[in-house]
């Protein structure tokens, strides 16, 4: 039974119906398809099903395991919401797009041999890409093309593991790998493009702000936490992960802190909280992740909460960029509310969603002996607060009075951002219920006095931090501008010094067919000197002079002969 | 909307739920909110002198460590972003044409609808506006005497780019 109603499948027919039914009925589909593959998820048992034999491999298509369970279920939850969310989209691609894209990142999750993993990763590039050439600019076509060129590439560096693996094992089971072999080394960087680690984040922060107003909340889901729940299975307790994690977590506060482009702000933070993830997956013990499965939860949440609260502003203002909005709080107070939620449970209050998963990895690796790391994360906590937990709400809602009275987000956008933001409260005053879904049993209590004075001495002291710098008025001003990362290697360097190049061997070029043309031309001038009318081998010779240079040729040949 | 700005300031033009933040704007008020984050630190670090904390980093345990931490890396991370901005920031056109930075969002995935109109139109036409197709009795052109130019940020590419 299950065969044919695996969830990933469900989401393909869904995909495959668009083509046939109308707008209406599409936008239903994407509500309904998601609660119906979370009820096929929640029936089915634990263990490996939908196994297909295809050229001597058995493909697994869905491997069922509580690490699965959690990922599938928040995908399926997130799925729902964001079709919620974007029930005023009539455009049939868009639609699409995001039903094989979360089809295909559940289907990720589930898969249990590498080869199937692999069709899917594949999958998410190709279905995720529509939703940015769906905002239908130039430059969303630009944006998109270099998305696609680097998720395919991770793609084929997972391939390309994945063949060598199978070279060296036998085995395409997709279960620990561990960093044992040249080849789970590319599949390994294969997972940490898609899991954005440092110098290899940039198309996050790229394409994500690029993305249509609903498309960022469905692109903000999955990607990036197939990639997490990949590293998990594969890698848990690779220690190079602790310091990844530990590095991703820091560098992107300094960027989101000075980025105008709010949804880029927001992309930045995606990346410090993978960080988080990052680092329980590298400690690799069974509450680092726990962790992890916890924070990928809460934070798929609170991320697609704050993507729609920036998002419903840029559909009613026309811009997501900080500098030209403030003070929107007098007519979209739903949005507002919703979104300082999000800012809450990112920040990792106390009673918000981010508190009980985030105290998880930070206790693991404080307790596994990575004091430095702990520290780090510490500190990004601090910085957390500073980009998603005040400049998003604060300079959008509130600041400067931009002048801008947008109505309030349409109805159905409300409804999903409510029911987002009731969730993350639900979690932060009830962990018991997300604990119950995580991979390994917890014993663990968030809310003791130690976690909840250090934790609010440390967001309370950085927003007093936040009012000193204000009135001092060292907080940085937002102005447009973009800020260069190291995508500015691709983007910039490369381009112009392969044209510097380019010129170069042109120029060259140029100058040496010239200098030939130059050498044969005089070639042919001295020849045509000679052989002109008058010129020396054009003149007529008598008897005399031939019969002596004859004597002399021969004259020449015997003296060779004998010498 | 400049020319609704006077209407739209008096409370009674906006939602319900709005009034209750407007104190947002009331410096006094603000002062006072500033006031008792301050008396909540103190109250915090005060805690932490009376209560025990558990501590598994060395050091963690020192009183005040989480404030001490708080306030210096926020602090810090401030200075150190602005201190980056000088050294990464660009014009908005830096990768234009082939980076969404420079261009406006297009109209056709907005319905930009402002608080005036929807109060005029209620609050169901709102769902009526597809993504692809704008409604175009909510069009601005029909509703406002002028332009409404503060909307349409990304127009006029010229005017603020930092270099």
């Amino acid at each position: 039974m299950i065969d044919f109603i695996a969830p990933p499948f469900l989401f393909f027919y869904a995909a495959a119906l668009c083509a046939l039914i109308g707008s209406h009925a599409r936008a239903v589909l994407l509500l309904a398809v998601p609660l119906v593959a979370l009820a096929v998820l929640l029936g089915t048992s634990f263990g490996q099903h939908v196994v297909i034999a295809v050229a001597g491999f058995e493909l697994v298509f869905v491997r069922l395991d509580k690490l699965a369970l959690v990922f599938s279920i928040i995908f399926c939850i997130a799925a729902f919401l964001a079709g919620l969310y974007a029930w005023h989209v009539r455009d049939t691609i868009q639609q699409i797009a995001t039903l094989v894209y979360a089809g295909a990142a559940i289907g990720g999750v589930l898969a249990g041999d590498l080869i199937t993993l692999f069709l899917y990763w594949e999958a998410t590039a190709v279905a995720s890409v529509f939703l940015i050439w769906a905002r239908r600019t130039p430059a969303a076509y630009a944006t998109g093309m270099r998305y696609l060129i680097i998720q395919v590439l991770s793609g084929v560096l997972l391939l390309a593991g994945l063949l060598m693996h199978y070279q060296d094992t036998g085995s395409i089971e997709f279960n620990h790998l561990g960093l044992i072999s040249p080849g789970t080394t590319l599949i390994f960087i294969a997972f940490g493009i898609k899991c954005a680690f440092p110098l290899m984040h940039n198309w996050l922060q790229d394409a994500y702000p690029a993305a249509t107003v609903t498309g960022t909340v469905v692109l903000s889901a999955f990607t990036t936490k197939m990639a997490v729940y990949a590293l998990a299975r594969g890698y848990a307790g690779t220690e190079i992960l602790v310091y990844i994690g530990a590095v991703m977590t820091l560098f992107p506060i300094f960027f989101a802190e000075i980025e105008n482009d709010l949804r880029r702000v927001l992309a930045y933070s995606l990346n410090n909280q993978l960080g988080f993830m990052v680092v329980g997956v590298g400690v690799g013990t069974e509450m680092a992740l726990n962790g992890t499965a916890a924070h990928a939860f809460c934070h798929i949440l609170y991320k697609s909460l704050l993507f729609m609260s920036v998002g419903a502003v840029l559909y009613r203002t026309g811009t997501s960029k900080a500098s030209e909005l403030g003070g929107l709080y007098k007519t979209m107070p739903v949005t507002m509310v919703c979104c300082l939620i999000g800012a809450a449970s990112i920040s990792a209050f106390p009673l918000f969603s981010g508190f009980v998963s985030k105290s998880l990895i930070l206790d693991a690796s404080a307790k596994n002996g990575y004091y430095f790391v702990w520290f780090a994360l510490v500190v990004a906590s601090a910085g957390v607060l500073s980009h998603s937990g005040i400049k998003i709400p604060y300079f959008t809602f509130f600041a400067h009075d931009s002048g801008k009275r947008p109505a309030e987000a349409p109805v159905h956008m409300r409804i999903a951002m409510i029911i987002t933001a009731f969730l993350c409260v639900f979690i932060g005053v009830f962990p018991g219920t997300l604990y119950a879904l995580l991979p390994f049993d917890v014993d663990y209590k968030p809310y003791t006095v130690s976690h909840v004075l250090a934790q609010m001495q440390l967001l309370c002291f950085a927003l007093l931090a936040f009012v000193f710098l204000m009135r001092k008025g060292l907080h940085p001003p937002e102005v447009r501008g973009v800020n260069v990362d190291s995508d500015w290697v691709y983007r910039k360097a490369v381009p112009a010094v392969l044209s510097g190049i380019a010129v170069w061997v042109a120029t060259r070029t140029n100058s040496l067919m010239s200098l030939i043309v130059m050498t044969v031309k005089s070639v042919a001038k001295w020849a045509y000197t000679l052989a002109q009318p008058g010129g020396l081998l054009a003149v007529g010779w008598g008897v005399n002079s031939m019969v002596l240079i004859v004597t002399i040729m021969m004259l020449l040949v015997l003296v060779f002969n004998f010498a | 909307m400049d020319n609704n700005d006077s209407e739209n300031q008096s409370p009674n033009g906006l939602p319900p739920m709005a009034r209750h933040f407007l104190w947002a704007d009331d410096m006094s008020v603000v002062q006072k909110v500033i006031k008792c984050l301050a008396i909540l630190c103190a109250i915090l670090f005060v805690l932490d002198l009376i209560l025990h904390r558990h501590a598994y980093v060395p050091g963690e345990g020192i009183p005040g460590f989480y404030a001490v931490v708080g306030f210096v890396a926020f602090t810090l991370i401030v200075l150190g972003a602005t201190q980056l901005r000088r050294l990464i920031l660009r014009n908005e056109h830096f990768y234009a044409p082939y980076s969404v930075d420079a261009e406006s969002y297009p109209e056709e995935g907005t319905n930009k609808l402002s608080h005036q109109e929807q109060v005029l139109l209620g609050d169901k036409t709102v769902n009526q506006t597809p993504d692809k197709k704008p409604n175009k009795t909510l069009d601005h052109g029909q509703l406002d005497s002028q332009p409404n130019k503060t909307y349409r940020d990304g127009d006029n590419h010229q005017e603020k780019g930092p270099r």
